[in-house]
């Protein structure tokens, strides 16, 4: 497994390596943040650190999923952490697309 | 559409048409469900199969399960393939639908009959009904009608059917049946963000009993990874077959390692999903309660200490690795920071040995020198002659050099480094590392504030404890204060103080707390550079309070938060290996004496009187002087423990820490200045007090006469000295001889030494199969050639001795002050008495050791007849011949007290001819102990001392000369001999043999 590739998506933390973020972007986000094609945002966009993997198959059924709110996402595989933060802007814009960026790193905590 | 136009178009053949069409215009379409037929062989095609089957009993049940299965394939096709793996178990939970759904079914049941055999297609066609529903069109009116008309009706409805699509696709904005088509097919476009929009608070989302199970299942530590991924992988191939995994998911934590934790509804799951999966240890499979839910899944920020720039962290590897560096600025998606730190350069000369290797053809060496180098700041000039080309400044003026792509500011290398391979915890920077980057000139010095942040880091919400008194400095209730209660991670309850909320109970987070003191409490340093010094708080200002130290008497300032109440008094007083008050070695010759223990440092008093702060590592090592001595100003001895008082100079008075050379260090805790150590010379301090009540000189010298054991214990009444067991060099010699017990519990009983040390010996008894341990001055020897047993003493005394003239002076010459051993004073005195003028200015002081000494002699020599009791020795038995050579001692004034030789007799008498109990006295441990109290006694000191320095040193000479034996055995006859004038003149030995007998 290319586990040196591979890298978190900061907003949905879907753990895949960096060519298949290029390739495919992101199943959950790309709406988002249009990572598909677009090695700069892959490299904003995503992390390379993270810990906690989650094979994650029916989000719907969940618990795990829930918790991690990842229950609404397409199934994969997951990380519980991802460490670094999204970018300012690409929060901003998230915020006017009316999502809120919610950091996987442990930084918040409710 | 109306019964009429059906009945038009009742051609059977019409619906193949329809079909090719369908196929031609929607080829995508057709494509994802006959890729979910392809999967969905296992259930579906048994479903299938048996629709037509039961169609004709009970259609209805039938086409309900195939329907239902369509309806969902739609559902999901807007989604990734992976969603098709729900398929079958939505299939099943379908039949359960509602009313609406069924009503449409029968129409297509007909349709199932007439199509039966070819089940591809007709899921095709269901699939176009099921289309053209979705893009709008209501006919479940017609549906109704075919439900009661023929075949013919209904495929006329549904060629027309297609023909009002084609119009409607014609007619649709091309837009927006573009965005539907994404919408349901298109891949990533089309997946929008379907993350909740609104927070859900997690403690919302706590498990419950109702939610799937989590096991915890042990696997090999380190594999856990790669078994999630191979449990991803066995589900993902595994879905659409017969036995489809039933788990929901499977995860691994780092912090739990050599588990794996996979969640389902049954333990059956989890074992079969693990079935094959190398590494599992699926036996040992726990259910993990559900209240541990959420630790498994805890996302903790805490573990990270959060960087900001000026914190300090270490390099985890390569060149720097272990490394200080100071965090100058942290990239934007926080995974990477620029360090500052000292770079370690080596300008090209492994090169160079590279290349030299490489001419020699010796690489091997080269890899050992390749070593690192050291860590020192970046020097432009070297760079530069190093190698050029790569070597540039960046600004004329400044100092910042890009050297071989790296670059360098004011000395110091600027690098970005991933965070992931930074040390951020615990890092405590040593001062020495961070004297390194306070170097430079525009620093003000060391940022104490970040380096005690970076210090504190670790616990820094775990400051409080129960019993403190808080204050709230900022949210809500800012100004409240009180005792905290009880703390729970991070929040703290406190008993307000305050008036108004007096006695409640208030919950605030730690962080909005910081501890509250005021002035004149008497507070402990628990964090920091200051970390345990006491004081008292004199000045606070926010959280930063002063404080004067208790022991520097200086005003230390520092965080609230590093305080703590505290009764006590006290400081630091170690530092790795060294101690307050250790005495060490600073250079080849300089020692120090440590005055204060900081965090990373010593104060020290070196011999030069200065004060200064070193390292640790400055230390070379500990110089360990309990034992040394010295003399004060008055010739009297002083040790380590002795109270003395400077005579001159600043009076100082204090305990002597320590001795070295002529210093000594002095200890006052009344003095503040170096912490009360101070140091002086030792020529330069009168002895007050002497450590354990030691008896010291007075001021007219050592008193020698009252450190004789015998004049101590009471002079001649309480007896004569013990004899002295000489130490003998080599093999023990009792050992192997037979022995006979004289005393204790084995009295009489005879065997054999094994064993011996000094003191005792391991005897195996002939009569009993044991080894015992006795002390040997309780054995009786067996004579070699009879049957007589002699004592230890006779034993191990020279046989020459014993049977000859002399006194058994080896015995003295075995003890551990050989010059003194003098002994030899009767040889001497007669010398002393007739050539007293010519050894003019020794005579003083021989006179003053004398008095000591002779009666050491003669205690010796009263014992000595003690030996001949025996009876072996006849010639001592005429002791009395000697009291001629005695008598010109008796010339000294110590002497005669000494000298009035009846008691010789006397104590020979009672002393040593009585059997043991008359000799118990000697075994008596203060008599056992006569050498070491000559040990003890000062007396080389005072020759050595200044005092007798003039004449000590001819002494030794000569009396080194004359301490052989053979001298002695001049003595007794011999002295009778030889005038004594030549004894003055002529030390040589051989002389003198020739007068023994």
């Amino acid at each position: 497994m290319a586990t040196r590739t591979e890298r978190a998506c900061l907003v949905c933390g879907i753990v895949r390596t960096f060519n298949a973020f290029c390739e495919q972007g992101c199943p959950n986000c790309d709406s988002l943040l249009s990572l598909q094609n677009s090695e700069e945002n892959v490299h904003a966009c995503t992390s390379p650190s993270f810990e906690g993997l989650v094979a994650m198959s029916e989000p719907e059924k969940s618990w795990v999923a829930r918790w991690l709110r990842i229950d609404g996402f397409q199934p994969g595989t997951y990380a519980v952490k991802v460490n670094g933060r999204l970018p300012e802007e690409i929060v901003q814009s998230l915020d006017a697309q009316g999502v809120r960026y919610r950091p996987r790193d442990g930084s918040v905590q409710d | 559409m109306s019964a009429l136009e059906n009945m038009f178009d009742s051609d059977p053949e019409e619906d193949g048409v329809r079909h090719d069409e369908e196929e031609q215009e929607l080829p995508r379409r057709q494509e994802q469900p006959r890729e979910i037929d392809r999967y969905d062989e296992g259930d579906g095609g048994k479903d299938r199969g048996n629709s037509g089957g039961r169609g004709a009993e009970r259609p209805r049940s039938g086409d309900q399960d195939l329907d239902g299965g369509d309806v969902d394939d739609e559902d999901d096709e807007d989604d990734e393939d992976e969603d098709d793996e729900e398929d079958e178990e939505d299939e099943e939970s379908e039949v359960e639908e509602d009313g609406t759904r069924r009503r449409k079914r029968p129409r297509r049941e007909r349709r199932n009959q007439f199509l039966d055999v070819e089940a591809e297609v007709d899921e095709d066609e269901e699939e176009l009904e099921e289309d053209e529903d979705e893009l709008g069109r209501e006919d479940g009116f017609i549906q109704d009608e075919g439900q009661e008309g023929d075949f013919g009706r209904v495929d006329d409805r549904l060629h027309r059917e297609v023909d009002r699509q084609r119009a409607a696709i014609a007619e649709a904005d091309a837009e927006r049946l573009a965005s539907e088509y994404r919408e349901k097919y298109g891949r990533s476009a089309a997946s929008k963000y379907r993350g909740e929009m609104n927070v859900v608070p997690q403690r919302l989302l706590v498990p419950s009993v109702n939610d799937p199970n989590i096991w915890g299942i042990r696997c090999k530590p380190g594999k856990e990874k790669a078994i999630v991924r191979t449990i991803w992988r066995k589900k993902a191939s595994l879905q659409y077959s017969n036995h489809p995994l039933e788990i929901l998911s499977a995860f691994q934590r780092d912090n739990f390692s050599g588990y794996v934790y996979v969640e389902a509804r049954k333990m059956t799951d989890v074992e079969y999903a693990l079935k094959g999966i190398v590494n599992v240890y699926a036996r040992q499979m726990i259910l993990v309660p559900i209240p541990e839910y959420t630790d498994l899944l805890r996302v903790n920020k805490g573990s990270d200490v959060e960087l900001v720039p000026g914190s300090y962290v270490r390099i985890k590897r390569g060149k720097y690795q272990g490394d200080l560096a100071v965090v100058e600025d942290l990239s934007e998606n926080g995974l990477e920071a620029q360090l500052k730190l000292v770079p370690r350069l080596d300008y090209g000369r492994t090169q160079e040995i590279l290349g030299q290797a490489g001419i020699d053809g010796k690489r091997k060496r080269s890899a050992k020198l390749s070593s690192r180098p050291a860590a020192r700041l970046f020097s432009p000039m070297e760079a530069r002659m190093s190698d050029p080309k790569n070597w540039q400044q960046r600004q004329a003026k400044d100092n910042h050099y890009i050297f071989q792509g790296e670059e360098y500011i004011n000395g110091y290398l600027i690098k970005d480094f991933r965070i992931a391979h930074l040390i951020t915890e615990n890092v405590e920077p040593t001062l020495e590392e961070v004297t390194k980057f306070s170097s430079t000139a525009d620093d003000e010095g060391i940022d104490l504030q970040s380096l005690a942040l970076s210090l504190k880091q670790a616990s820094s919400n775990a400051t409080f404890q129960p019993g403190d008194h808080v204050e709230v400095h900022e949210g809500e209730q800012t100004g409240v204060y009180g005792r905290v209660v009880s703390i729970d991670r991070d929040i703290v309850s406190l008993r307000a103080e305050t008036e108004g909320l007096k006695g409640q109970l208030v919950e605030i987070p730690s962080k909005s707390l910081r501890k509250k003191f005021n002035q004149g409490d008497h507070v402990r340093v628990i964090g920091g550079k200051y970390k345990d010094e006491t004081g008292m708080v004199v000045r606070i200002k926010d959280d930063v309070v002063t404080i004067i130290g208790d022991l520097s008497m200086a005003e230390i300032t520092v965080f609230s938060k590093d305080l703590k109440e505290a009764s006590d008094i006290g400081g630091r007083n170690s530092l790795g290996k060294y101690q307050i008050h250790d005495l060490v070695q600073l250079s080849a010759n300089n020692v120090a004496c440590i005055i204060k223990v900081e965090r990373d440092a010593f104060r020290v008093l070196d011999i030069n009187g200065a004060a200064q702060t070193i390292l640790p590592s400055a230390i070379t090592m500990k110089v360990d002087n309990k034992f040394s001595f010295a003399t004060d100003r008055n010739g009297s001895e002083i040790r380590v423990g002795d109270t003395v008082k400077e005579t001159d100079g600043e009076g100082r008075q204090g305990v002597i820490l320590h001795i070295y050379r002529t210093y000594a260090f002095l200890h006052d805790r009344s003095q503040n200045e170096n912490a009360g150590v101070s140091l002086v010379r030792t020529r330069n301090v009168t002895a007050i007090a002497a450590k354990g009540g030691r008896i010291t000189g007075s001021s007219n010298g050592p008193d020698l006469t009252k450190m004789n054991p015998r004049m101590q214990i009471g002079g001649e009444q309480q007896g004569m000295l013990p004899p002295t067991i000489p130490r003998q060099g080599g093999r023990d010699r009792t050992i192997g001889q037979t022995v006979k017990v004289r005393q204790g519990p084995y009295k009489g009983l005879l065997g054999i030494v094994k064993d011996a040390t000094d003191a005792v010996a391991r005897i195996e008894l002939h009569s009993k199969s044991k080894i015992i341990s006795i002390e040997k001055t309780k054995l009786g020897f067996v004579d070699s050639r009879g049957n007589k047993t002699i004592s230890y003493e006779e034993f191990v005394t020279p046989k020459k001795f014993l049977n000859g003239n002399v006194s058994p002076m080896p015995q003295y010459q075995g003890g551990t002050t050989p010059s003194w051993l003098g002994g030899q004073t009767p040889a001497r005195t007669p010398a002393w008495a007739t050539s007293g003028d010519s050894n003019g200015g020794r005579t003083p002081a021989w006179a003053a050791q004398d008095g000591g000494r002779t009666p050491a002699w003669s205690a010796s020599s009263s014992r000595t007849p003690a030996w001949n009791a025996g009876g072996k020795t006849p010639a001592y038995g005429s002791s009395g011949n000697r009291t001629p050579a005695w008598n010109p001692g008796a010339r000294t004034p110590g002497r005669s007290a000494w000298d009035t030789g009846s008691r010789t007799p006397r104590a020979q008498d009672h002393a040593w001819n009585d059997e043991p109990t008359a000799r118990t006295p000697w075994e008596d441990p203060t008599y056992g102990r006569t050498p070491g109290a000559y040990n003890a006694a000062p007396t080389p000191g005072a020759i050595s001392a200044p005092t007798p320095g003039d004449i000590s040193a001819p002494t030794p000479g000569r009396w080194d000369d004359m301490a052989t034996p053979a001298v002695y055995d001049a003595k007794t006859p011999g002295i009778a001999a030889a005038t004594p004038a030549a004894w003055g003149d002529e030390p040589e030995t051989p002389r003198y043999a020739p007068a023994s007998p």
